[in-house]
């Protein structure tokens, strides 16, 4: 009887263990989320697309993207960097598009539409006139997207690159 | 000779049922899960990288703009996430490390109204981001993803909650088998001179 007992607590006590580490015990891939229990989604996530904005300028610039999905949700990005300065991270900045968008839905395209830095004039708009990049054709998952603005103002150009 | 057996639910079966459907109740099982980080070719965190990526993800049906706040230790900057529709489902931002703290509008003030709902009728609505800002070391480590998942509150439609998650850049890292575009991206940032080397063990 006493046996019983004790295979009953240590039974108990495994269980309790097991749900006190949180899901990680059970399986490495996951992770405990912040703050509550775990928050169901309507898709896991499933990787990224990155779109990284670097200003070589001297000048506050703004990139804008449209990212248009294939359930026809549109989004209009904008990634916003303070002058090149070596000493501090906020030269440049990166986005991240989930490659799943939910209900079966994923990324279509992202066209990058031009790049506006600041003047003492006002903000000064440099278009950018070449068709979005398409998804499984220009893009895929895992892809990195490289909007580098340089120059000295007024002369600055923009180059697109993708990873 | 057969044994008819009775199941009779004793205190302490009830217990060990209980206990045992305790990692089912918190989705440790579950794929549709918010933590779930397993199967996939492309990594979903940094990993080894030095960045943390936030993510938001809109399940409401209103257009939302969301000011992701980070003390970097230095300032406290403000990146915004402006007119996400629910088709859009989500986005976000992979911000450089160190991040000591992070939260949404206000690192001080949870109940602050900051998020800005704009529903299909035209009603704007301004809510709190709810939680206490979250801290390094504490809620997240270098190379995690974390999620704000924003849905619907079913007892007022004017209201908002946010759920926060986490994915674990340490388990992550292994999972990256096509592309890892967050080391491409740290040596595209060092190619041009925004980071200047690549920290030890990483």
């Amino acid at each position: 009887m006493i046996r019983r007992r004790l295979r009953v607590s240590a039974a108990l006590a495994a269980l309790a263990l097991a749900a006190g580490a949180g899901c990680s015990s059970l399986n490495p891939g996951l992770a405990a989320a912040v703050g509550g229990s775990a928050i169901p989604l309507t898709t896991s996530p499933s990787g990224v697309i990155l779109i990284v904005f670097m200003n070589l300028t001297n000048v506050p610039a703004r990139a804008s993207l449209v990212v248009t999905n294939t359930n026809g949700g549109r989004y209009q990005l904008g990634l916003t960097a303070l002058g090149f300065d070596a000493t501090n991270d906020l030269d440049y900045a990166i986005a991240a598009q989930d490659c799943t968008v939910g209900n079966g839905g994923s990324i279509q395209s992202i066209g990058l539409t031009d790049v506006t830095y600041a003047s003492a004039t006002g903000p000064v708009v440099v278009p950018f006139d070449r068709p979005a990049l398409t998804s499984g054709v220009d893009l895929n998952c895992g892809s990195v997207l490289a909007v580098t603005f340089q120059g000295t103002p007024p002369n600055v150009f923009v180059n697109l690159t993708v990873y | 000779m057969m044994r008819n057996r009775t199941l009779v639910f004793t205190p302490r079966r009830l217990a060990l049922a209980l206990f045992g459907s305790l990692p089912l109740a918190s989705g440790c099982l579950n794929p549709n899960l918010v933590n779930q980080a397993v199967g996939s070719f492309y990594p979903t965190a940094p990993g080894n990288t030095p960045f943390l990526m936030v993510q938001v993800v809109n399940q409401t049906q209103a257009r939302l703009d969301v000011p992701i706040v980070y003390d970097n230790g230095v300032t406290t900057p403000t990146f915004y996430i402006r007119s996400l529709n629910p088709r859009s489902h989500d986005t976000g931002v992979v911000l450089p490390w160190p991040v000591l703290r992070l939260a949404i509008g206000d690192l001080t003030n949870p109940l602050a109204p900051t998020i800005s709902a704009t529903y299909a009728n035209g009603a704007v609505q301004a809510v709190p981001f709810g939680h206490y800002a979250l801290e390094a070391g504490r809620d997240y480590q270098r190379g995690d993803t974390i999620l704000f998942v924003i849905t619907g509150n079913a007892q007022s439609p004017a209201y908002l909650d946010v759920s926060i998650g986490r994915i674990d850049g340490a388990t992550d890292a292994g999972a990256t088998q096509r592309a890892d575009p967050f080391g491409v991206t740290e040596l595209l940032l060092l190619q041009n001179g925004f980071i200047t080397a690549i920290p030890l063990g990483g």
